[in-house]
């Protein structure tokens, strides 16, 4: 008995291929979750659950991928009424903050273990993000929107499925390191948790 | 951007209000027993003053200031008997006018009347680009207080309080006396001892 569960588990373990092959093509998309850190939580700390990630990518090796990124994260928090007081000056508001973030990076993904049911990654991406920040007194807006850095780490778990098992399933977890100066805003660091599929796009 | 939260959509009239309040803060708002309140409320447009009036809700924001100081320890009187506080309400607004370009304007039409409404199906419909002018107006209400005790010691008419109530709903007769409370409420040293 035990030697059959043995046999049916290496059978099992090698039936699921790498999620990337060399000269294999793959679009992910991913739904995102953003957790305000640091700063980023004085203008929010409320999670956002409106977010989502596509991105392309290139088998280099059997292990290693790259390709472009673009995500989209929306925060927003409104604070009941308050008075904030300066020597001099009073200010009775109801403020809302509401941020986006759209990054535009490139990414690297290396596979660490190719062979098995679950198959754990790290990636890398790194590049631009477009920026919107409103920050709301009543109905009255002070706003910028710019172009800055982002860079994003991760680690995450693939699950294949399909034909070859070439596709798959995955869920990571990362975080975005997004520098921007504003008024009140100092950085908009934020932590990710993200799900998605990986689906082989090859001609 | 899409898929965000549109904060505008999530604000109440009575949370699209800010109340700003700024004072002297050499005052000594204890010293001033006795205060003049105007009877009517000059209307400036575009920092030119239009004219004084007194609507009903203008009477209703004179009343309700007056009520509040009275609260509050000080004595209303009229301004010949030579008052310690002048008070003076305004409405102000500020228009501009704006051009906005109608350029995704016919996009839509293929949605309502497709090309086959007219016996040409299959043709597009081009549009060229339009241009609109609209103007765009806010109202605000401002009160102000005038140090008359030490007009004559300082050379001049000084201010020492003004509030500014900006926002939706304004001029609702039934928010008149919330709004009053709210600029006192947000001034705790505005009182006679």
């Amino acid at each position: 008995m035990y030697k059959h569960s043995v046999i049916i588990a290496v059978l099992l373990l090698t039936a699921y291929s790498a999620i990337c092959q060399q000269g294999s093509k793959s679009v992910e998309l991913n739904y995102t979750v953003g957790i305000p850190t640091g700063n980023f939580k004085n203008l929010t700390d409320k999670t956002s659950f409106r977010g989502f990630e596509v991105a392309y990518l290139f088998g280099i090796t059997d292990q290693i991928s790259l390709g472009l990124q673009i995500g989209f994260q929306d925060f927003y928090q409104k604070y009941p009424r308050q008075t904030y007081s300066e020597p001099g000056y009073d200010l009775s508001a109801v403020i809302t903050s509401s941020v986006q973030t759209v990054p535009i990076m490139l990414k690297a993904k290396y596979i660490l273990s190719a062979n098995g049911f679950l198959q754990p990654y790290a990636s890398l991406a790194a590049g631009g993000n477009i920026i919107s920040y409103e920050k709301y007194y009543g109905e009255f807006v002070d706003s910028k929107t710019s172009f800055g850095f982002a860079a994003q780490p991760e680690l995450g778990i693939h699950i294949p499925f399909g034909k070859g098992k070439r596709s798959g399933f995955h869920v990571a977890a990362g975080y975005n390191y997004m520098p921007f100066t504003f008024n009140d805003a100092n950085g908009l660091r934020h932590a990710l948790v993200k799900a998605g599929v990986s689906i082989e796009v090859n001609d | 951007m899409s898929c965000r939260k549109d904060p505008l959509n999530n604000l109440t009239a009575e949370e699209s209000r800010i109340y700003i309040t700024n004072y002297d803060t050499s005052a000594r708002f204890q010293n001033y027993r006795t205060f003049s309140i105007i009877d009517s409320v000059a209307v400036i447009n575009n920092n030119q003053l239009q004219t004084h009036d007194r609507t009903s809700i203008d009477a209703q924001f004179i009343n309700a200031v007056a009520n509040a100081l009275t609260a509050r320890g000080n004595t209303r009187v009229s301004r010949a008997q030579a008052p310690d506080l002048g008070v003076a309400i305004s409405r102000v607004s500020n228009t501009s006018t704006n051009i906005v370009s109608y350029n995704d304007y016919g996009g839509y039409y293929d949605n309502y009347w497709d090309s086959y409404y007219w016996n040409y199906g299959g043709y597009d419909y081009y549009f060229p680009t339009y241009y609109g002018v609209y103007q765009s107006s806010e109202t605000a209400l401002m009160i102000d207080m005038f140090d008359l005790k030490n007009a004559s010691q300082n050379n001049q008419i000084r201010s020492v309080w003004s509030g500014m109530i900006r926002g939706s709903g304004i001029f609702n007769s039934s928010n008149v006396d919330n709004q009053v409370t709210a600029l006192f409420a947000q001034s705790p040293y505005l009182k006679y001892q």
